[in-house]
């Protein structure tokens, strides 16, 4: 096979046993590797009713035929579980230098299932797998845990673990790689502490074999000329990292403050890109084979905040800073170094804390319970429950349920910002109202990344589209989310994918992303090929949900983005009319009205059964 | 007339000494449209597909004309990846 190893590892954590199969070519196609893939095994293998944190539960790692490859930013990875947040999918992404290492090791996934009686982790070298003891790491943050595994495996073996957070099953934990890379979204992390499983190490040789490596050089080549023609000319996420987004999103009044209250942040200067490579950046960092570079390598000497290590990226910048009113660039910096270090998603920590402030502004929350007063703005206060929820300490145990739960205890789940639980990120949708469908409507929840049209609606690539206009934004929305369901099945990074990859000429099409997967793979795809299996992964996705109880009733947002409009800014009077979007964006999907995709559609994708 | 202008991420090295952070008040000759204003800043306008315009916080073209007190904000699209 080219691209795909054609090997799945399958890790039985309970009987402490390893075996290898073959991962089908016709299917591999079909799902073309990453999330689909994984998705697709998930289904095949388990119950969607499944409980997220029982043994039952299945942890995905999985690579795309395009991750490790010469494809410029072919080095992600997918972590693919059922969410112990939200009860639906996890789908989480992420770069660094694991998930190549990860392809090189002979396997294109890793299937975990099971629980170990002590903590393990696991050692993969080529193609050998071993469990090992792992009592040493629990408790150890991310860092000195990666140290301590290169000493006693290898020095150029590369590791995925958890943290503290993951351990104590905080239900927003992370699953970290290369220190400072995060799997981030909808509690991943936790499911592999409930597993008992420390860490994943890698170490591998193994080439992928590429079908026209002539064609496939000459294709990567262009393209990595392409973006370091554009870094010459004076690249934003170069210079500033994705933390050149706060003035913008500002701009529009869409950044997200105080909780979602409001779309304009006072302090938005000073959390800034611009802020950022002012006081504390020391390089730009670039995960392996990527052109752009767009990770922050940063050290802060402001006591009490000092520190170093990366970030902050834009969507941290908007949770634990404007969502929390906290304008301090350095705490905010340090949060994110304790979360990478404990293993915390910035987005859902920031906005759970975010959410305990309005309940306690609100008095719906007493002092007592949170053993401090809590005000927004208080960026003491982010920091030390950062480190609280880690360890379920006090409140912390009550913040690593994740706002959602937090809010419902105390009476008030409409002051928690999640779509199906999930905590939204750095775009209020009144003000870019195809992202309010997307939250709605993704697999996993409230994420950008599952079909990020705030691409368009606020950065103007491929082209400009009004964001505050919702007359077909439901065909976008579908569309977006087959395309981004390709990328994350290929092994690539969304950031080179919607710049260099993508054409336009009725629509957005994957044309470059088409011909790299062809010379890599063989499999003789035309662009409207992998769009059907775009929406294939999707709609195998929606089943997923089905089953897991979701309805139709679930595609929704906070009462605040529905009912409550934007108080300032240009969207001001705005709010998400999802009821506008919702009929035709199911009906574009061929799904009833209830959600339910009809018996044709599953049909025409190769889905009844 | 003065406008107020504000200028983001790589577009920041347009910024007129006198700028705050990311914001400048200058003052246009009247009837100057935004292309004019951004010409005169030292931002290429030759491809405008390349770059975000806002007036007001709302999306326009260059060719977009100005009144007193319009906040006009640029940034590139997404320069670069």
């Amino acid at each position: 096979m080219y691209g795909w190893h054609g090997k799945a590892l399958h890790v039985d954590l309970t009987h402490r046993t390893t075996a290898v199969e073959p991962v089908d070519l016709g299917t591999a196609k079909q799902y073309l590797g990453g999330r689909g893939l994984a998705v697709r095994y998930l289904s095949d293998l388990t119950s969607p009713t499944v409980d997220p944190l029982s043994p039952e539960n299945l942890l995905i790692l999985a690579t795309g035929p395009l991750t490790g490859t010469p494809a410029p930013t072919g080095n992600r990875y997918m972590v693919v579980s059922k969410s112990p947040l939200t009860g639906a999918l996890s789908r989480s992404n992420s770069g660094g230098t694991f998930p190549t290492m990860l392809k090189q090791t002979g396997y294109d996934l890793v299937i975990i299932r099971g629980r170990a009686s002590r903590p393990v982790y696991l050692w993969i070298q080529d193609e050998q797998a071993e469990l090992r003891p792992a009592e040493h790491l629990w408790g150890k943050l991310v860092p000195e845990t990666e140290d301590s595994l290169l000493a006693e495996t290898h020095r150029k073996a590369k590791v995925a673990c958890i943290g503290p957070a993951g351990e104590n099953l905080v239900r927003i934990a992370a699953i970290m790689n290369d220190k400072n890379r995060a799997a981030a979204r909808s509690g991943v992390g936790a499911v592999m502490g409930s597993k008992l499983l420390k860490a994943v190490v890698v170490h591998g040789t193994h080439e992928v074999a590429l079908y026209h490596p002539e064609e496939m050089n000459a294709l990567c080549q262009q393209v990595r000329s392409e973006v370091r023609e554009s870094v010459r000319q004076g690249s934003a996420l170069r210079e500033y990292g994705t933390a050149y987004v706060p003035p913008v999103t500002n701009e529009l009044g869409i950044l997200p403050t105080r909780n979602f209250q409001t779309g304009v942040f006072e302090g938005v200067e000073q959390i800034s890109g611009h802020a950022l490579k002012e006081k504390y950046l020391r390089r730009p960092k670039a995960c392996f084979g990527c052109p752009i570079a767009c990770g922050r390598d940063t050290e802060v000497q402001e006591p009490p905040y000092s520190g170093e290590g990366e970030g902050p990226e834009y969507e941290t910048i908007a949770a634990l800073g404007s969502s929390c009113g906290v304008d301090n660039l350095a705490a905010i910096t340090r949060a994110n170094y304790w979360c990478n270090e404990l293993g915390l998603d910035t987005i859902s920590t920031g906005v759970t804390i975010s959410c305990a402030m309005e309940l306690a502004e609100k008095g719906c929350l007493p002092i007592a319970d949170v053993g401090r007063p809590l005000h927004f703005g208080d960026a003491d206060a982010v920091i030390e429950l950062v480190q609280k929820t880690a360890y379920r300490e006090g409140f912390g145990d009550r913040l690593a349920e994740g706002s959602y739960r937090l809010a419902t205890s105390y009476g008030h789940p409409e002051l928690s910002m999640t779509a199906r639980k999930l905590e939204m990120p750095g775009y209020d949708p009144r003000g870019s109202k195809g992202m309010g469908l997307l939250y709605a409507t993704s697999s996993i929840g409230a994420s950008h990344m599952m079909g990020d049209l705030a691409y368009m609606e606020v950065f103007g690539v491929p082209r400009k589209l009004d964001p505050l206009a919702v007359e077909g934004k439901a065909a976008y929305i579908k569309h977006f989310e087959d395309l981004f369901a390709l990328v994350d099945s290929a092994g690539l990074c969304v950031f080179l994918a919607i710049r260099y990859l993508l054409s336009q000429d009725y629509q957005v099409m994957p044309t470059r992303l088409t011909q790299m997967l062809n010379h890599a793979t063989g499999a003789g795809y035309t662009s409207e090929d992998l769009l059907h299996v775009g929406d294939r992964i999707f709609n195998l996705e929606r089943l997923y949900l089905l089953g897991a109880g979701f309805t139709g009733a679930d595609d929704t947002l906070p009462p605040r983005m529905l009912a409550e409009s934007l108080p300032e800014g240009p969207g001001r009077g705005h709010v998400v009319e999802l009821d506008r979007m919702l009929p035709e964006f199911y009906r574009l999907r061929g799904w009833d009205e209830n959600g339910v995709p009809t018996a044709a559609k599953l049909a025409s994708l190769g889905l009844n059964g | 007339m003065q406008i107020e202008v504000r200028l983001f991420a790589t577009f920041r090295r347009w910024l007129p000494a006198s700028a705050q952070g990311s914001r400048c008040q200058i003052e246009v000759a009247d009837g100057s449209d935004i292309g004019r204003v951004l010409s005169q800043l030292g931002v290429p306008i030759d491809q405008p597909e390349h770059m975000v315009i806002l007036l007001n916080g709302r999306p326009v073209g260059p060719g977009h004309p100005l009144k007193p007190g319009d906040v006009l904000s640029a940034f590139p699209a997404m320069e670069g990846g």
